[in-house]
């Protein structure tokens, strides 16, 4: 990085979080530190929830996952805009009507004591771990490669997000993602269109389009009905639907953000507006990827992403057989060059029987470079048997990295930053705010002052922070763990969204049932993940419907149905 | 559904609102599907 990088990158993580600490300054009362004084309008809700959800992960593993695997997992979002309606329509409201400050308050008043302090648990047990790995994930890629010590990066992520967080609690946390969010936007876009002139100048943007096609990127809908296939139409339009219920509907880092609205009509509104732009943005981070890929056909690629990973072997007696398999990628390249002229030919004649017999040379070629690929993945694996072999997460930074201009490397950094930021704070507010109403303020110090609340909330939002930093500091002794973040909610949201939907529509089912409905689903979840090959959206189908089916029959099994 | 004493911008029930949404889903599926067709 150059000093107008770090001019660029420091200037803006500064600028975002002084103002939103200064705008926010001066808070001495518990509700508006919890609730953020309730006068927010829609469109700072909207960002700020889609601010939350957006982790850095999303802007390092998106694109390269469709650089890999093409558009599909745009189908994990089919399900959000679904979602967003029948939230606004049935569960927001009744939050409103209630004045909850947390989701599992309401808990409480329709079952029991225990089943809203199980629910809150489970909360604080997956939020709790995926803070942790929001920090951790981006700080190890950025570390690798640009050379950053990771310790450093942890605890810069960390201690920014716990001074404003801490300083200003829900408002500050609103502030600072809606200008997070808008540093994001500005800086995909600007990527996007850089990206899009980079292309060699006799490939136009639907010979880009078509190249992607013709390679197998451009699969964006999979009507197949299997289940063991992560991301299909179907699996996205009931598993995700299943997903965006649990997290916009229990999780409190998402709730949060909504009940901070100045009425109910602005809190509708800003789910909606989330529902209507969450999936063709993720459309457009996936399509980044997608354009690295086509820039990837015209300028040789790595034959590994995570140069780190490959160095290793250079000092071993395997680099012999490295440096072998690097001479074939780059003939393999040579001669897919000759393909992709032979299929652009084709393309502008117009001929179908050419096209396809280009595009068939063409896909052959490409699986000659990925054959030589996956024997390099076999190498480094041989040599360091820990290593990640997948390099997905790398490949959109390493991009950056290298072809953006100065300043805009930094903007594109600042804007990891600004995501890894954006998704933790949320998490600490909701983790500290969780903490105080659900645990300290119910059970362990029911008649305080709001002096003492508001003292409260600040420490185990600290503490919520020092955990999560803890965990990134750890969680380089675990492997596969940037791919178990996706998983991680899936565990937990099924269960978590079957007590609140039993709650909400089966209003005979009384509290003891429900807890035990849900500690046994949460085992059965658990045990489908341990056991099976089921894709995990479908985690949270079964956990909702196991705690239903479970909840009615320990119901009927216990007794009449009075309600509790 | 809870009864919101505020209507939606634009629309004169929060079914309009609601409709939008689930329309620009349809019509972005659509996309995506005649997308996957052209260039598979």
């Amino acid at each position: 990085m150059r000093a107008i990088d770090w001019i660029v990158l420091a200037g803006t993580l500064v600028a975002i979080v002084a103002y939103g600490t200064w705008k926010t300054r001066g808070i001495h009362s518990v509700e508006t530190y919890l609730r953020g004084g309730r006068d927010i309008k829609w469109h700072t809700i909207g960002l700020s929830i889609m601010a939350t959800q957006a982790s850095a992960i999303t802007f390092l593993s998106v694109p390269g996952q469709a650089y890999e695997d093409g558009m599909g997992f745009v189908q994990f979002y089919f399900g959000l805009p679904i979602a967003m309606v029948i939230l606004s329509a049935t569960i927001v409201p009744i939050y409103y009507r209630l004045k909850v400050y947390t989701a599992y308050e309401y808990l409480e008043r329709r079952f029991d004591l225990k089943t809203r302090q199980l629910t809150a648990f489970l909360f604080l047990l997956q939020r709790g771990l995926a803070a942790g790995i929001s920090i951790y994930a981006p700080a190890i890629i950025l570390s690798t490669v640009l050379g950053w010590p990771l310790s450093l990066t942890n605890l810069v992520i960390g201690i920014l997000v716990i001074i404003y967080t801490v300083s200003g609690g829900t408002r500050a946390v609103n502030q600072t993602q809606t200008h997070q969010m808008l540093v994001i936007l500005a800086g995909m876009a600007l990527a996007f269109a850089f990206i899009l002139f980079q292309l060699p100048s006799h490939v136009s943007f639907k010979n880009a389009v078509g190249i992607a096609g013709a390679l197998g990127k451009m699969n964006v809908v999979d009507f197949s009905p299997r289940l063991d296939t992560r991301y299909t139409f179907w699996s996205g339009i009931t598993g995700g639907l299943f997903v965006a219920l649990a997290y916009f509907g229990t999780d409190q880092s998402q709730v949060q953000r909504y009940l901070s609205g100045s009425s109910l009509t602005e809190s509708r509104l800003g789910l909606l507006f989330n529902g209507l732009v969450k999936v063709p943005l993720q459309f457009l981070i996936l399509f980044l990827g997608v354009i690295v890929f086509v820039f990837y056909q015209f300028t040789q690629p790595p034959v590994f992403f995570n140069a780190a990973e490959v160095e290793k072997v250079r000092h071993t007696p395997e680099s012999v057989q490295l440096q072998a398999l690097e001479t074939s990628y780059a003939d393999a390249f040579a001669a897919k060059q000759r393909e992709l002229d032979r299929w652009i030919s084709a393309e502008s004649s117009g001929d179908p029987a050419s096209i396809e017999s280009a595009k068939r040379e063409l896909r052959a070629a490409e699986g000659k470079s990925r054959s030589i690929r996956d024997q390099v993945k076999l190498l480094i694996a041989k040599v360091s048997p820990r290593a990640e072999l997948k390099d997905a997460d790398y490949i959109f930074i390493s991009f950056v990295a290298r072809y953006f201009p100065p300043g805009l490397v930094g903007l594109l950094i600042a804007v990891i930053f600004c995501a890894a930021m954006s998704a933790t704070a949320g998490a600490l507010n909701a983790l500290g705010t969780t903490t105080v109403v659900d645990f300290y303020q119910r059970t362990l110090k029911p008649a305080a002052t709001n002096e003492h609340y508001l003292a409260a909330a600040k420490l185990f939002t600290v503490f919520w922070g020092v955990v999560a930093m803890l965990f990134a500091a750890f969680a380089s002794q675990l492997d596969n763990l940037i791919q178990a973040v996706n998983i991680l909610g899936s565990l937990f949201y099924g269960p978590m969204l079957g007590v609140f939907a039993v709650g909400f529509f089966l209003t005979k089912i009384r509290g003891t049932p429900v807890f035990w409905a849900v500690v046994i689903s949460q085992l059965v979840v658990l045990a489908v993940f341990k056991f099976s090959s089921i894709g995990f959206l479908w985690y949270n189908v079964i956990g909702c419907a196991a705690v239903v089916v479970l909840g009615f029959a320990f119901n009927a099994a216990t007794g009449p149905s009075a309600r509790a | 559904m809870e009864s919101d004493p505020e209507k939606p911008p634009f629309f004169d029930s929060w079914n309009g609102a609601y409709l939008l949404v689930i329309g620009v889903l349809a019509a972005l599926l659509t996309l995506f599907a005649i997308i996957t067709r052209v260039y598979e």
